[in-house]
């Protein structure tokens, strides 16, 4: 009687064993044999296999999902902390769902990475728009307006009046050493006479692309015109003269 | 006197509070002092006190406890002094 009841218990195990393990040997799809080999020896391990890729396919597999529901339903309840700790190790055992979990990451990634070169590369708030839009031939030239660019200036309330008396002084001492490079009284090369530019004008932008971004664009637009205004020296004596 | 020290002590506060400082009445003057002050190259991340000191002068208290004396000199240019 023993031994039946030894050899009933034993084989009743290997049933529960393997009614078990049927529903996981579906769900790894590139992998069937390994939880088979596992068998009634590690039911553990498998258990904890179970947990992290019912988890993961339910969601974004809506087929299959009333044979899957229970047996995923079974393992989260019971094993709670297994779950956890299942996790990884289903990392490296479950390929799907670690790739599932990790492919909207690196999409996110590469989408926030992506933008992130274009910033700096557009630091000055929408250079990047502005230079575009300069460099391409004739839509700058109409697009440069000095004298509405220069009322916008000082209307605008973003920049206080402080402020602007200072960046007055700065552009007219920038003038001023155009003016000397000019007339060859200074020692400046262009590269730093761009320098200079370019600080001045990152300087106006980053007080105005918070409180007046159309004008921080439009005069973003504007860089190389105005740059090449002053470079050149008849355009730049005329708006010397004006 | 009891009853009168309510009311001075009211008005000791009420002449605190409105004496001489920008902090209530013109935050945007703070912000200009703050970018004047960076523009020329010096340290401000926020001005948290501004005493008016007379026609475009002021004295500027940054966060970080420094002091500056922004005014507009007889050329009309900007000048900030660390004091």
């Amino acid at each position: 009687m023993r031994h039946m009841a030894i050899s009933a218990i034993s084989a009743f195990l290997l049933l529960v064993g393997c009614a078990h393990e049927k529903p996981v040997a579906p769900r790894p799809a590139a992998t069937p044999a390994a939880p088979q080999k596992a068998g009634g020896a590690q039911k553990p391990q498998t258990a904890t296999a179970q947990a992290p890729a019912a988890p993961a396919q339910p969601s974004p597999a809506p087929a299959a999902d009333t044979e899957r529901a229970p047996s995923a339903a079974v393992p989260a309840s019971g094993a709670g902390t297994g779950g956890r700790a299942a996790a990884t190790g289903a990392a490296g055992a479950t390929g799907s769902g670690s790739a599932k979990t990790k492919v909207p990451g690196r999409n996110e990634s590469t989408s926030s990475a992506a933008p992130q070169p274009a910033a700096p590369s557009g630091a000055a708030a929408g250079t990047a728009a502005g230079g575009t839009a300069t460099r391409p031939g004739a839509s700058p030239a109409p697009a440069l307006d000095l004298p509405s660019l220069e009322q916008r200036l000082r209307d605008t309330r973003a920049i206080g009046v402080f402020t602007k008396l200072s960046l007055k002084n700065q552009v007219d001492d920038l003038l001023g050493e155009f003016r000397a490079f000019h007339r060859r009284q200074a020692a400046v090369t262009v590269a730093e006479l761009r320098q200079k530019y370019d600080l001045l004008l990152l300087k106006v932008l980053s007080l105005l692309q918070d409180g007046d971004p159309p004008l921080a664009a439009a005069v973003s637009s504007s860089r190389e015109a105005i740059w090449e205004m002053l470079i050149d020296p008849q355009k730049f004596e005329k708006l010397a003269r004006n | 006197m009891r009853h009168h020290a309510p009311v001075v002590a009211s008005a000791v506060v009420a002449a605190l509070g409105f004496g001489g400082s920008l902090r209530a009445e013109e935050p945007a003057m703070g912000k200009d002092l703050a970018a004047t002050i960076a523009l020329q190259g010096m340290p401000c991340d926020k001005v948290v006190s501004a005493t008016r000191n007379g026609d475009s002068d002021y004295t500027a208290t940054c966060r970080d406890g420094s002091r500056y004396h922004v005014f507009v000199d007889s050329s009309g240019r900007v000048v900030v002094k660390k004091l």
